[in-house]
C-alpha cells in the first residue's frame, strides 16, 4: 500500500494506456490530415510538398488544424515512450537482466524517438535548391561546386523504353579538385549521409552550337561565341531547337557593327541580310547530351537512417518472440 | 513520343503464364468451396493454386527480366499470392478463418482479372534492389494483417484464447515486416526523391498503418485493457480497413499519389 502511495504523480506519463491513446490519436489525426491535404491540394495545401512542415505554418489554415493538434500529441507520445523506456531499462539493469530480447523494445522505442526527430529536422530544414542543367560546359551547382557532363549512357528495353540512364560528371570546388562521379536514377550524388543530394530528374539533348553561313562563308559557334560578319560580328545569344516557333529551329543572334546593335531571330534555312550588308543563313543546330539535376538539402536523412538501423537492431534482438 | 506497343509484352504472346494465373484463380475458388465443406481438405487446392501462381509470377519476371510488379494486374495478383501463401503456410483447418482468407485472396484475384494481363517493362525509377525488397515485404505484411483480422473473426465466434494469440502473433509479425517495408521504402525514397517521407496519400497511409499496428502490439500489455480482449480483434478489423485505404484507396480514390501503383 505504501509502495502505491509512493508512486510519483507523473507516472501516468509513462503508462501503456497513454501510449495507446497517443497512438490511436496519431492514426486518427493523420487519416484526417490525408483527407484534408487531398481536398485542399489547390487551395490551403498548395504549398505543402515533399516532407516540408513549414508550409503548414507560413499560411495557417483551419484545414491544417489536424497538424497543429498532431504536434502536441506526438510530443506527448515521445515523452511517454522516453519515460517508459527509461523505466524499463532501469528495471532491467536493477534486476541484472542480460537477455538481449529484454532490451529489444527499448531499442525500438529509441528508434521511434529518433525517427520523430528526423521528421522534425527534415520537415523544418529540408530545402529544394532548384534545378541544375549540366552539359559539356562548366556550370555552378551551388555550395561553391561546379560540374559538367562528361558522358551519358542509356540502356534501353527491347521496345526502346529507357531502362537505365547513367551520367558521368566532373566536379570541381574552390580547391580545384576534380572528382568524377556517376549519377543515375536511384543513384543520386550524395554527401553527408544523404543530407545533400543532386537527383537525376531528366536527361536528353540541348543545343550545343550553330553553323552559320555568313556571306557564303561557313562559321561554327557555340552559345556566347561570335562569328565575323563583314565589318561587324554576330554573337550566338540563344538557340531554340524544334519545339519552339512552330517546330522550326531558331537561333537568336546579336549582330553588331560599330556601335550599332541588332537582335536577329533566324529560322533554320532562312536567309537574312545583316545591317553590314552580308547575308546570313542558319545551316544547322548541333546538339549535345545534357542532364537536369534537382538539388536538395535534406538534413533529416542521416537521422532517419540511424533510426532505421536502430529499429532493425531492436527487431533482431526480439529473436524468437516473432514466432 | 510514347513507344509503340511491343508484341512481346502482349498477354497473347504468353498463353502459359495467363493459363497458370487462371489455374491459380480456379484453385483458390475451389479451395474456398472445399474449405466450406471440409476445411482440412482445402489445403491442397490452396497450395496447388499458390504454386501455379508463383510459377506464373516467376514467368512474368523472366519475360521482362525484372521483378514482375509493374502494373495493376500484377499488383493485385501479388497481393492474392501473398494472402494465399500465408494461408497455406500457416494453415489452420477452421472454416471461418479459411473462408475469410480465401475470400480476400479471391477478391484480389478478381481485381487482377479486371486489368489487362499484358506485361510492361519497368520504368528506370524501379531499377533498384530496394524495389524487390520493399514490395514483397509490404505484401507479406498485408497478408499477415489479413490473417490477424481473420483470426479475430474466429475468436469472436468462440472466444477461444488460442485464436486471440493468433490475432496478436500475426499482427506482430505483420508489424515487423511492415517496419522493414517502411525502411526499405524509405531508403528507396531517399535515392529516388531525396526524401524518405512525402506528404503524399500513399506514404501518409503507410505511416498510419505503422502507427495503428505499433499501437496494436501494445494493447496486450495495457493493464486497463486486460479485461477487454475484444479490443484486439476489433482493432485487427479496423487495421484491415486501414490496409485497404492504404493499398487501394490511395491509388484510386485519394487524389494524385506519386506513389500510386
Amino acid at each position: 500500500m505504501r509502495g502505491a502511495e509512493a508512486r510519483p504523480r507523473w507516472e501516468w506519463l509513462r503508462s501503456q494506456g497513454l501510449g495507446v491513446v497517443c497512438g490511436l490519436s496519431t492514426v486518427s489525426l493523420l487519416a484526417l490530415g490525408s483527407a484534408a491535404i487531398v481536398s485542399t491540394r489547390k487551395t490551403a495545401s498548395k504549398a505543402v510538398a515533399m516532407d516540408d512542415l513549414t508550409a503548414f505554418f507560413r499560411e495557417p489554415s483551419v484545414y491544417h488544424a489536424w497538424l497543429y493538434l498532431l504536434i502536441p500529441v506526438l510530443a506527448l507520445y515521445a515523452l511517454n515512450a522516453l519515460l517508459a523506456t527509461w523505466h524499463s531499462v532501469a528495471q532491467n539493469i536493477a534486476r541484472r537482466v542480460r537477455a538481449p530480447s529484454a532490451y529489444a523494445a527499448p531499442v525500438m522505442h529509441l528508434a521511434f524517438l529518433l525517427a520523430l526527430g528526423a521528421h522534425a529536422i527534415g520537415g523544418l530544414w529540408s530545402q529544394e535548391r532548384g534545378m541544375v542543367r549540366l552539359a559539356s560546359e562548366w556550370r555552378p551547382m551551388g555550395d561553391r561546386l561546379e560540374g559538367r557532363l562528361l558522358g551519358l549512357e542509356l540502356e534501353n528495353h527491347p521496345n526502346g523504353e529507357v531502362w537505365k540512364a547513367s551520367a558521368q560528371l566532373e566536379l570541381r570546388d574552390e580547391g580545384g579538385s576534380t572528382p568524377r562521379e556517376e549519377i543515375g536514377f536511384n543513384s543520386p550524388l550524395s554527401s553527408g549521409l544523404g543530407s545533400s543530394l543532386f537527383l537525376l530528374t531528366r536527361h536528353g539533348e540541348v543545343p550545343a552550337g550553330v553553323r552559320l553561313a555568313i556571306a557564303g562563308q561557313s562559321c561554327s559557334a557555340k552559345l556566347g561565341e561570335s562569328c565575323p560578319a563583314g565589318t561587324g560580328t554576330v554573337t550566338v545569344l540563344d538557340i531554340r531547337p524544334s519545339g519552339h516557333w512552330g517546330n522550326v529551329p531558331v537561333a537568336i543572334l546579336g549582330s553588331s557593327v560599330g556601335i550599332s546593335r541588332e537582335r536577329i531571330f533566324l529560322l533554320q534555312g532562312q536567309e537574312l541580310r545583316l545591317e553590314s550588308g552580308a547575308s546570313i543563313r542558319l545551316e544547322e543546330i548541333s546538339m549535345q547530351p545534357a542532364v537536369l539535376l534537382r538539388s536538395r538539402r535534406a538534413p533529416g536523412n542521416p537521422w532517419a537512417l540511424a533510426s532505421a538501423l536502430l529499429l532493425v537492431a531492436g527487431m533482431a534482438m526480439m529473436g524468437r518472440r516473432w514466432l | 513520343m510514347p513507344p509503340l506497343p511491343d508484341p512481346a509484352l502482349s498477354a497473347a504472346s504468353h498463353p502459359l503464364l495467363s493459363g497458370l494465373f487462371l489455374a491459380a484463380a480456379g484453385s483458390y475458388v475451389l479451395a474456398l468451396a472445399v474449405a466450406m465443406v471440409r476445411p482440412r481438405w482445402g489445403r491442397w487446392p490452396l497450395a496447388a493454386g499458390a504454386c501455379a501462381h508463383l510459377l506464373a509470377m516467376i514467368g512474368r519476371g523472366w519475360a521482362i527480366g525484372f521483378f514482375p510488379l509493374t502494373n495493376k494486374h500484377e499488383s493485385f495478383s501479388a497481393l492474392a499470392l501473398a494472402i494465399a501463401a500465408t494461408a497455406a503456410l500457416s494453415f489452420r483447418p477452421r472454416r471461418l478463418y479459411l473462408a475469410a482468407m480465401l475470400a480476400l485472396a479471391c477478391a484480389s484475384m478478381g481485381a487482377a482479372l479486371l486489368f489487362p494481363f499484358d506485361l510492361a517493362y519497368p520504368p528506370p525509377l524501379m531499377r533498384t534492389v530496394w524495389y524487390p525488397l520493399h514490395v514483397p515485404l509490404s505484401f507479406l505484411a498485408y497478408a499477415l494483417f489479413c490473417a490477424s483480422a481473420a483470426s479475430g473473426l474466429v475468436w469472436a465466434q468462440g472466444r477461444d484464447p488460442e485464436w486471440l494469440r493468433a490475432v496478436d502473433l500475426r499482427a506482430l509479425q505483420g508489424f515487423g515486416l511492415w517496419s522493414l517495408a517502411m525502411i526499405t521504402g524509405g531508403v528507396w525514397g531517399v535515392l529516388a526523391w531525396g526524401a524518405y517521407f512525402l506528404w503524399d496519400p500513399k506514404v501518409i497511409w503507410s505511416v498510419i498503418l505503422w502507427f495503428h499496428y505499433a499501437t496494436f502490439i501494445h494493447l496486450r500489455l495495457t493493464p486497463s485493457l486486460k479485461e477487454r480482449p475484444w479490443v484486439r480483434p476489433a482493432l485487427a478489423w479496423l487495421g484491415l480497413a486501414w490496409l485497404f485505404v492504404a493499398y487501394v484507396g490511395t491509388s484510386f480514390f485519394l487524389g494524385d499519389s506519386s506513389h500510386a501503383f
